[in-house]
């Protein structure tokens, strides 16, 4: 089953904060954090199982999420950084 | 410096492997670990491209016996000594390695006698030319 787009662009995403010790794409630096959605990249394969050569046949939705440098590491920086995540890493920014 | 105040607020640090120290500055320092980036151009060994070829081979442009995923997962599993000692082409090989006796291309007796096979050859070699 192909999941189906659930973030918009401009959207406030948070990163989910789990800590799995298996393969996944999601710097821990970014757990918890909250950015803003920039640009769905559509389905995807999951890495998660691809990883262990299992088959996926639920594709993830890829999202290119902005997050000022401010909000990563504190201080006045202006800089920004841009992260490829699945959906299933995203929650909404109470979450 | 505020990342890594932040990063050692976290409770889940035992859980953060070695691939994924990006913003933990305090951590590297504390391995003896130079955290600055190199701008010098290394010189290219012949090793890597062969490491790089071989990789292509098995991987899904070849025979589709591995995957950049499976690679990165097997590289996660190293020691963090293991991983932060290794060069970048080191890590490739022993990640090769270590899914190759995984989806049983070889045993890891095959690869440990390869490797001993291997030493003896250079030592032999080594020893003609000093001799």
């Amino acid at each position: 089953m192909a999941e189906t787009q659930e973030f918009s662009i401009g959207q406030m995403v948070r990163v989910k904060r789990l800590w799995p010790t298996d393969h996944h794409r999601v710097p821990y630096y970014l757990k918890g954090k909250i950015g803003q959605v920039a640009t769905c990249l559509g389905p995807v394969e999951n890495p998660e199982l691809t990883a262990y050569f299992k088959k996926s046949s639920d594709q993830h939705i890829l999202y290119r999420v902005r997050f000022t440098h401010a909000n990563l590491w504190g201080g006045n920086q202006t800089d920004e950084t841009y992260a490829d995540l699945a959906g299933k890493w995203l929650c909404e920014p109470e979450g | 410096m505020t990342d890594d105040k932040q990063a050692m607020g976290h409770t889940h640090d035992e859980t953060r492997g070695a691939h994924d120290l990006g913003g933990f500055l305090n951590h590297l320092l504390a391995h003896g670990i130079d955290a600055r980036i190199s701008r010098e151009e290394m010189p290219k060994t012949p090793y890597e491209e062969r490491a790089d070829a071989m990789l292509l081979l098995l991987s899904n442009a070849g025979k589709g016996l591995l995957n950049i995923h499976a690679m990165r997962r097997a590289s996660e599993q190293f020691t963090h000594e293991d991983y932060l000692k290794l060069s970048y082409y080191d890590r490739w090989l022993r990640a090769m390695a270590a899914l190759c006796i995984e989806t049983g291309v070889f045993s890891d007796q095959e690869w440990q006698a390869k490797q001993q096979q291997v030493l003896s050859q250079n030592k032999a070699a080594q020893q003609r030319k000093s001799d």
